[in-house]
């Protein structure tokens, strides 16, 4: 747990998800719980800890809460991906929200570049 | 009770209008004819839309004016209105900003029918409605959060109306300039009309430009301010990025700032090494570059309202990063541009050219 919520560790690089077959199945998680690859592509886990160059070191309160009552990474990034269930987590109050930031400001700050999320197949084929 | 009633604020916000005659741009049923008080306006260096053709327009309450102490964030006053009408073969919607008494603003947007006599206030969360001429017959009405992801980035909401944008010496360069009509509102016109107060004479009898060592750096330096400053400034919520693409009329601060050609955070597809934010001479190592060549939903720049990346503009800014930036790097007379030989080798072993990345984008 010396890690935790640090992310999906950047010295890890997972290979390219197994093509599931047709039927209801179609997300899987990887054995750390910090990938996810679904009909979006493949998500990572983010470094939740205040380290200033690869987690939240550097974001306001603001900007935490922007992040998830927008969706949009910042408010104005690109879209928070699966299975993040950002439409729930947006309807949090602002105290809520901020007392979650207050409380992962008091993490051990951790360095480590989670890797950007990939593409779904079909889009990365092309 | 009655004092309690009495005392209540009388700054109650009345809903949004149902149909855009009603905010006031045009009679009921004669779209055509824009009302007296309101002026045309076009910035020398216009956002892309995905090739949308637009007509804008500002309203000042009558005795009014702007407040242009801060000549990079003008004041407006309460009661301003401003519309946008985007369209491809006709038009399909119109956006509307108000700034109402309290000094708050609002946002929204209006759908067209399809007899073009009326539009109409779209959902909060938006909609995609049919449009000839627009990329694969759809267009994407934001959402009113989205209207907030870039105007509320800025110091003042109002974005694409201010002195460089209005400048009369503008850019012929600029990509998708549009020509200027003796009809539009320039600084010069603002002052003239009474519109504009306090603006620092200095402006008038010379116009903001922005300082550059080239045409093309002038033009791509317009186009990053006009289509990523908004959110990308030392100001906004995005200050911790320390990008600032955003151009000052007071403080004009050189295309070689440091910031410019840090290692990003972004990284390319299947890589873990950084590169920079822009290599001089090297585009397809510039993640600016590579980004605004993106349109998947992880790696486009700007991360929304386009589907379609801008050839024009693109192709202004790898000119410049192309053979501006490597000229001044070779001449070695700015030290930003360290003398670095393994930076004229692609950053990323392998990375595709941007042409071929663009390709795989889309």
């Amino acid at each position: 747990m010396t890690r935790a919520l640090s992310g999906q560790p950047a010295n890890e690089q997972p290979p390219a998800p197994p093509v599931l077959p047709e039927g209801p199945w179609v997300t899987l998680t990887s054995a750390s719980n910090t990938a996810f690859a679904g009909p979006w592509g493949v998500s990572f886990t983010a470094n939740l800890t205040p380290d200033k160059e690869t987690g939240l070191g550097k974001w306001s309160e603001r900007n935490f809460i922007d992040t998830i009552r927008t969706g949009r990474r910042l408010g104005r990034g690109r879209e928070i991906l699966p299975p993040m269930p950002i439409g729930v987590y947006s309807q949090m109050t602002d105290n809520d929200l901020a007392s979650i930031f207050a409380y992962l400001q008091t993490l051990p700050p951790i360095s480590n570049k989670v890797p950007e999320p990939l593409p779904p197949a079909s889009v990365a084929a092309h | 009770m009655g004092s309690v009633l009495a005392a209540t604020p009388e700054t109650v916000v009345s809903p949004l209008p149902e149909t855009l005659s009603a905010t006031g741009l045009f009679a009921p049923g004669k779209p055509q004819q824009i009302l007296a008080g309101i002026y045309s306006f076009s910035p020398q260096y216009p956002l892309w839309s995905d090739g949308a053709q637009k007509q804008r327009w500002i309203y000042l309450p009558p005795g009014s004016a702007i407040d242009a102490s801060n000549p990079d964030a003008w004041q407006f006053p309460n009661g301003t209105k401003l519309w946008k009408t985007f369209g491809h073969q006709q038009p399909v919607e119109t956006r509307f900003i108000e700034r109402l008494s309290d000094g708050s603003w609002r946002f929204a947007a209006y759908v067209w029918n399809a007899q073009q006599t009326e539009a109409f206030l779209a959902p909060a969360n938006g909609v995609t409605v049919n449009a000839e001429g627009a990329p694969a017959g759809r267009y994407p009405i934001p959402a009113r959060d989205d209207c907030l992801a870039c105007h509320e980035g800025a110091p003042v909401p109002v974005l694409g109306f201010g002195a460089l944008q209005l400048s009369p010496d503008r850019d012929g360069n600029a990509p998708h300039a549009e020509p200027f009509r003796v009809d539009q509102l320039d600084l010069t016109a603002l002052v003239r009309l009474g519109l504009l107060r306090n603006l620092p004479e200095s402006f008038l009898q010379k116009p903001p430009r922005i300082a550059a060592s080239s045409a093309v750096e002038r033009s791509a330096l317009g186009y990053l301010h006009s289509n990523c400053g908004h959110c990308h400034n030392h100001n906004g919520p995005l200050a911790l990025l320390d990008l600032d693409l955003s151009q000052s009329v007071s403080d004009s601060k050189p295309a070689s700032q440091r910031e410019l050609f840090l290692r990003s955070q972004f990284r390319l597809r299947g890589h873990t090494d950084a590169i920079k934010r822009i290599e001089p001479g090297q585009p397809e190592s510039s993640v600016l570059a590579l980004r605004m060549g993106a349109r998947d939903a992880i790696s486009q720049m700007p991360p929304l309202g386009t589907r379609v990346v801008d050839d024009d503009g693109l192709a202004m800014v790898i000119r410049w990063i192309q053979h501006d930036l490597q000229s001044r790097a070779e001449n070695h007379d700015d030290e930003t541009f360290t003398a670095n030989p393994s930076a004229r080798q692609p950053a990323v072993a392998g990375a595709a050219n941007l042409s071929g990345h663009r390709a795989e984008q889309r």
